[in-house]
């Protein structure tokens, strides 16, 4: 009976993810205290990767259905836990663009409307606007520039973390950040430009 | 012309105090010390930035949505791990029940001895 105690009184919270993982296979707790340790973070990826709570969810429940799947194959190999947790994750959200790119639909009302729920309605439709504008440009940079915005702002990861769950060196993360800058400088110039011209030509007609 | 290095460093140097909300007159001051000038270039990057830590701010996923996705995973972790040990070759598993049932007698035979003297004592 003193065997089956020890192990209930096992403090998860504690233990290092490394641990956790080394039992998850045949410890359905250990596996438990991983999924509450990264369910928010994988959410909040898939959720600014996919643009809405539906897909995010859905999303998230596959990482973990897979992960709990494949844990058992895990390898430490100097790679943190999560970076395994966040390439499953980085591999649907991919599988759902291609997918979603037949489909032709870029969902990203949730994000807009969640995020300015607290503003007053004047405010509004100029916050709207430049939020849908930058969200829109972040859509259209490639995954891996997605990826590290998110880790970068929404996770306050560091480089060196980042570097980590990208496969990348620190050196390397750091000037592809820099690269996104520009890239998405460029986006946000080109956007405006098209919604200005936009705006003379529909300016025009009116008065033509 | 500032070279690309110095850039890249400063730009994670200002995300880096932006996340951890610095004030303007701090970013000012940290753009001085990387000895890069004022530009539109640096200004446009640090707008940008600051927008992007307006807007890429954590989100909760639905307590709900959590609660029953962790009471699904759980219950379908016994059906899994009931079936991993299903799929093992009959030669394991026979072995895996010797070493079980083995086991199981030890530890009677090692408490035995222990009932024998409380019965005796008494």
């Amino acid at each position: 009976m003193s065997l089956f105690n020890r192990h209930r009184r096992k403090n998860y919270k504690e233990m290092e993810d490394s641990d956790l993982v080394a039992i998850a296979a045949t410890d359905q707790d250990a596996f438990g205290e991983i999924y509450e340790r990264y369910v928010t973070k994988i959410y909040n990826y898939i959720f600014y990767r996919t643009g809405n709570t539906q897909d995010a969810e859905d999303i998230t429940a596959r990482v973990f259905f897979r992960a709990m799947a494949h844990i058992q194959n895990y390898e430490d190999k100097g790679v943190p836990f999560q970076a395994w947790l966040y390439r499953i994750a980085h591999n649907l959200v991919a599988n759902f663009h291609r997918d979603e790119s037949r489909r032709k639909i870029i969902p990203l009302d949730d994000y807009i409307a969640m995020s300015l729920k607290s503003d007053g309605p004047d405010h509004q439709t100029e916050a709207h606007e430049e939020q849908s504008a930058l969200m829109s440009a972040i859509r259209r940079l490639p995954a891996e520039r997605q990826q590290l915005l998110v880790l970068k702002f929404v996770h306050d990861k560091s480089n060196a973390e980042i570097g980590e769950i990208m496969n990348r060196t620190e050196g390397a993360i750091k000037s592809l950040y820099h690269r996104t800058l520009l890239a998405l400088r460029d986006e946000l110039q080109m956007q405006e430009f098209q919604s200005r011209t936009e705006q003379v030509t529909e300016n025009r007609r009116r008065k033509g | 012309m500032i070279p690309d290095t110095q850039l890249e460093k400063l730009y994670n140097a200002i995300t880096d105090a932006i996340n951890n909300e610095a004030s303007d007159d701090e970013i000012n001051r940290l753009i001085e010390s990387f000895q890069v000038p004022h530009s539109r270039e640096v200004d446009s990057i640090v707008a940008i930035i600051e927008r992007l830590h307006t807007a890429l701010i954590g989100v909760q996923p639905a307590p709900r949505f959590v609660r029953e996705l962790r009471r699904d995973l759980l219950a379908t972790y016994e059906q899994q791990l009931v079936q991993r040990i299903r799929s093992l070759p009959a030669r394991v598993q026979i072995a895996a029940l010797i070493v079980m049932v083995g086991g199981f007698l030890m530890l009677l035979t090692r408490r035995r001895p222990a009932t024998r003297i409380k019965s005796a004592a008494i």
